[in-house]
């Protein structure tokens, strides 16, 4: 910043108006005729002091100006994007831009800005957004120049350049790069449980191909859900791939798709695409068998009809077959029981199947229960809400139903109705009431329902084993116990049991009186709520899974990468599992769980890593991906000079690659002049400068004129007086 | 009845679910016959599309009424023999609508649900 003065003129600054002056003048010279006329002797002495006076009048200045050349300044910009984060390019970067800083410190009249781009998050590198803020700063015609350290993957590359200064790129690489990708076309976040989604994508590879690779490439891409292998397929690179994926069950399933390594390429973290697809069921498709009419059942229409994602079919024994009064069928509103349809050929298409009261009083034939038991063994889901007829000897519990049951009632069956089929009237019955327990308690929960999320925290519960909820009056007693008892229905009488049966799931209410809290009876209670997690428990909702590891991916904004959310459940009392977490990497770590409620464990871990993230617990597994932080970042991994070459071309601008040609020298050189060679980049030098001052100095002072003028007339005076 | 919660109403048909949900019914006698029986407007789905309330002056207790002794101390007006047995059925029918709701109005989309099963 050199402050220099310089002379740049005379100016005249007259001390009357020029008209004013010239008439002076004039007027002077006129009286000065007669004089050279008559060749007066001091006529020279005369003009010469008019000549003076003008001049002095006239008021000549000799002007100085001051100013201060201005350095030129050139923009370092930093890429510290995600993609500089692999192959040591982010140490090539920081060498660099030190060399770089020094060397323009040295550099005479050059003042170097350094600006950092960040990782962005999910819009790439912003390179010329950082650009654009810093030149705000930077007055046009200072700007020498721009001095890039990156990988030339940026993401808002202008088409023009919005300025004329020399572009410089610095690459951290030893010259253009090849990266393969598995670019995801179209991928569904949901898919209907019974059906499936299409995946579509393709294997790209991108930039110059290494010469073992350079006829049409094939890449082997293996294909995992929920960490296990589903296939692996050779796949042309460069076409569009399509495949399959059947949705078997609700809530999240993690598809990773993986392509090789291609010899010699950047970075495999592209190589890999992760699709969470949720699984939602579409409509549950329930059969509602009620034994009798009976006020239970308009508490199971009143749930099932109002939920609009329920098809029900629902048949009611309105009249058994032993009760037929002769009355006219065209009287009577009865329909045949489509017993084949349901039982035989359609049975596997229901999710849930509930019999409520149902006696098998020479109804279904022993067939079509036996249906029922392999319905459930096969996956599919049975709720029995039990009055007394199942206490008495034709109960479903002595069919071949009674296998699948997680109880049997204390009454037994007779061997003789069970291998007839049918009951006979000659055999002794038990008294009525036998097996039953009737009088009033309050439903509690047990120990294990206190651990179970189909019962903990129902409403009113407030982790109490005895809520406070409505009475009830009756409870079938039960014995051979096994599966969950959730429930109980005073002095330990099991009330709800849960129970899984080969790939089914079975439940069973051994009273028929929940009715009563939907009617809200002594204060009533969680009917619907209770009802409703039974069922989603039996068609096994993830959510309910008495044990259950589940892995949430949050992802957080900027640089502080997501947090995995672990979630525990286990029925189990003890401390809960030490858990297991490997990163995408592969290092795993064991971490405490902590205990949140009984039977319900939670952690949160830092997991910043893009990636499938496994948790274990020692006995279940649970995947969760994060996204890719930035996609576009990570879209395309190479170090290339060419997306920015017409830019480079455009400013006169050049590309280095800094692992194999080192960090060029910087040079100041004329606009116009080569910009750059092999080892050295131009910066444009703008002599820009600003005018500090101007000062005027008088050529004919006052001081001086007088005496001059003075002189003069006496020299003249002189002249004329001999 | 101002001060009653009772909803718009419409007077019962052979085609509501009342009229079917176990004797198929045509008329709704009581002791008496012929009077207008109303029922609610509408179905409400939370509720099963059940009507909550069943107006009638048709006097049906009257009909149903027994002494001791087998007899009907009430006689039926205008008196016809199968008064009394529809009179029975209509009760029985209103039992039926208590316990199993709208059941019966269900059993039209049976077919086309068992139909759509599987698809």
């Amino acid at each position: 910043m050199n402050a220099v003065s310089t002379v740049t003129g005379v100016q005249f600054a007259p001390a009357l108006p020029l008209w004013a002056l010239g008439a002076l003048t004039l007027v002077g010279l006129l009286a000065l005729i007669p004089a050279f006329r008559a060749r007066t002797p001091g006529r020279w002495w005369r003009l010469l002091m008019l000549l003076l006076l003008a001049g002095w009048l006239s008021g000549p200045q000799l002007v100085r100006q001051q100013w201060r050349t201005r350095p030129d300044i050139a923009l370092l910009v930093v890429d510290h994007s995600g993609s500089e984060t692999i192959r040591g390019r982010m140490a090539l970067i920081d060498a660099a831009r030190a060399r770089v800083t020094a060397e323009a410190h040295a550099i005479p009249n050059l003042e170097l800005r350094t600006i950092t781009v960040p990782e962005q998050g999910s819009q790439g590198t912003q390179l010329f957004a950082a650009i654009d803020t810093a030149l705000g700063d930077i007055p046009p015609d200072q700007l020498a120049g721009f001095i890039a350290l990156s990988d030339g993957e940026i993401a808002d590359l202008p088409s023009k350049p919005p300025f004329t200064a020399p572009f410089h790129l610095l690459l951290p690489a030893r010259g253009e790069e090849t990266d393969r990708r598995l670019r995801l076309i179209e991928a569904p976040r949901y898919g209907v449980v019974g059906s499936s989604v299409t995946l579509r994508y393709v294997v790209e590879d991108l930039g110059p191909k290494p010469g073992s690779a350079a006829a049409g490439g094939v890449a082997e891409v293996s294909i995992q859900r929920d960490g296990t292998p589903v296939s692996v397929t050779a796949v042309p690179v460069g076409q569009v791939q399509t495949v399959t994926v059947p949705v078997q069950r609700e809530g999240s399933s993690i598809i990773v798709l993986n392509a090789s390594g291609l010899p010699g390429e950047v970075s495999p973290i592209n190589n890999q695409q992760i699709v969470t697809i949720n699984g939602v069921r579409d409509r549950l498709r329930v059969l509602l068998i009620s034994g009798q009419p009976d006020p239970g059942e308009r508490a199971w229409r009143r749930l099932l009809k109002s939920d609009p994602a329920v098809d029900l079919v629902h048949f009611t024994i309105l009249r058994p077959p032993d009760k037929d009064d002769l009355t006219p069928l065209d009287q009577l509103a009865l329909i045949a029981f489509p017993e084949r349809e349901l039982f035989e050929q359609k049975i596997s298409d229901f999710d849930l199947i509930i019999l409520d009261r149902f006696q098998n009083e020479g109804i279904l034939p022993g067939a079509y229960l036996a249906n029922i038991a392999e319905y459930v063994r096969n996956g599919g889901a049975l709720l029995l809400e039990a009055g007394p007829e199942f206490a008495s000897p034709d109960s479903l519990a002595h069919t071949d139903l009674g296998a699948v049951l997680p109880a049997q009632p204390t009454v037994a069956g007779d061997p003789e109705d069970a291998a007839m089929g049918f009951p006979s009237p000659f055999d002794e019955q038990p008294p009525d009431g036998a097996g039953i327990s009737i009088g009033a308690f309050r439903p509690s929960l047990t120990d294990l329902g206190l651990r179970d999320p189909v019962t903990a925290d129902l409403p009113g519960t407030d982790g109490a084993q005895h809520p406070d909820w409505g009475q009830w009056y009756r409870v079938i007693d039960s014995m051979n116990v096994h599966g969950q008892v959730l429930m109980n229905g005073g002095s330990g009488r099991p009330l709800l049991i849960l129970d899984h049966v080969g790939q089914g799931r079975v439940g069973l209410l051994l009273s028929d009186q929940i009715w009563l809290w939907a009617r809200d009876h002594d204060g009533g209670g969680p009917q619907a709520e209770l009802l409703r997690r039974v069922a989603h428990w039996l068609m096994k909702e993830p959510a309910l899974d008495e044990n259950r590891l589940t892995a949430s991916m949050e992802s957080a904004s900027g640089d502080s990468g997501g947090t995995l959310d672990i979630d525990q459940r286990q029925l189990l009392p003890g401390p809960p599992p030490m858990v297991t977490v490997t990163d995408p990497d592969g290092h795993a770590r064991q971490w405490p769980m902590t205990a949140v409620g009984p039977g319900h464990a939670t952690l949160s871990v830092p997991a910043a890593e893009p990636g499938l993230w496994r948790v274990s617990d020692g006995t279940r597994t649970a995947y969760a991906a994060s996204d890719m932080a930035d996609p576009p970042e990570w879209a395309d991994l190479r170090a290339t000079a060419t997306k920015a070459g017409a830019l480079i071309a455009a400013t006169d601008g050049s590309a280095h690659w800094l692992a194999s040609g080192g960090v060029p020298a910087l040079r100041l050189v004329a606009a116009g002049d080569v910009s750059g060679g092999d080892d050295w980049i131009g910066l444009r030098r703008n002599d820009a400068h600003v005018t500090t001052g101007i000062a005027f100095t008088p050529l004919l002072p006052g001081w001086a004129a007088l005496p001059l003028l003075l002189g003069v007339l006496l020299m003249a005076w002189r002249r004329e007086g001999r | 009845m101002t001060s009653l919660d009772v909803p718009a109403l419409t007077p019962l048909t052979e085609h509501h679910v009342l009229a079917h949900s176990f004797y198929l019914l045509r008329d709704f006698p009581g002791r008496y016959d012929g009077a207008p029986v109303w029922v609610a407007q509408g179905e409400d789905a939370s509720n099963d599309g059940v009507s909550p309330v069943i107006i009638g002056s048709n006097d049906w207790a009257a009909a149903w009424d027994m002494s001791p002794d087998g007899s009907f101390p009430y006689g039926t007006l205008p008196g016809d023999d199968q008064q009394r047995l529809y009179a029975y059925r209509f009760g029985m029918n209103l039992v039926m609508y208590a316990l199993t709701g709208t059941y019966k109005g269900d059993q039209v989309h049976v077919p086309a649900i068992l139909e759509r099963l599987g698809q």
